[in-house]
């Protein structure tokens, strides 16, 4: 797939997150750069903590996005970077949910029950499902 | 409010829906509706919660009993935060 049509299809996923009332509730902040968005996530009990998603959509929709926690302000990989217990580290740190790449890639490969479909598992899907987690380790 | 009916918006990840909802109806059947309507199966609807500022709300009661305000959004959200 070309990278015009990789950016399109980028853009309308981000374009159906930022336009949903949950962008608003969540504080959720985007800045894209290229093929990588990252979005400020805040526990709503505890709007105090900040945490930065970075999410590659390289190869999207052929294969899910990469879903990782960086360091807020050097937006490097760290371990400190990752809410309590979110981070799945076997084989390689990441997010075991459906809708990243390391769920269907890694942790759940060839899991016929989770299938990758960019339909099914949208960006603002996915972001949902990674704020709950980030909230159940932040009580 | 007018007419037992209340402006707000719910949110799902299939959508959002904003308009006037009657006061007086239990949000557990609210929430079938809007999520009939945003084509979320409701028969899943026992799998989400209806959430306002972090919490989740008692779905057995009315908007009214739950003293929802005019203007709020509600998000109906899974309810299983599940590592699998």
């Amino acid at each position: 797939m070309d990278q015009q049509t990789i950016e399109a299809k980028m853009a309308a996923q981000l374009d159906g997150a930022k336009g949903s009332a949950m962008t608003t509730v969540f504080a959720w902040e985007y800045e894209t750069l290229g093929l990588v968005t990252y979005v400020a996530m805040r526990p709503r009990k505890h709007p105090e903590r900040r945490y930065l998603l970075r999410v590659s959509f390289d190869d999207f929709p052929r294969r899910a996005p990469s879903y990782v926690f960086v360091d807020p302000t050097t937006r490097e990989l760290k371990d400190d970077a990752w809410p309590v217990g979110v981070k799945h580290s076997d084989p390689l740190s990441g997010i075991c949910t459906p809708g990243t790449r390391e769920f269907h890639e890694k942790y759940h490969l060839g899991d016929a029950q989770y299938p990758w479909s960019e339909e099914r598992y949208s960006f603002l899907d996915t972001l949902q499902r990674i704020h709950a987690l980030v909230e159940h380790g932040s009580p | 409010m007018a007419d037992n009916r209340i402006h707000i918006t719910f949110s799902t990840t299939a959508g959002d829906l904003e308009e006037d909802f009657p006061v007086n109806q239990p949000l557990q059947s609210l929430k079938r509706e809007v999520m009939a309507r945003l084509k979320l199966d409701p028969s899943q609807a026992a799998q989400y919660i209806v959430v306002l500022n972090g919490n989740p709300l008692d779905e057995s009661k009315t908007l009214a009993e739950l003293h929802i305000a005019a203007g709020s959004v509600l998000t109906i959200e899974r309810r299983e935060v599940v590592k699998v």
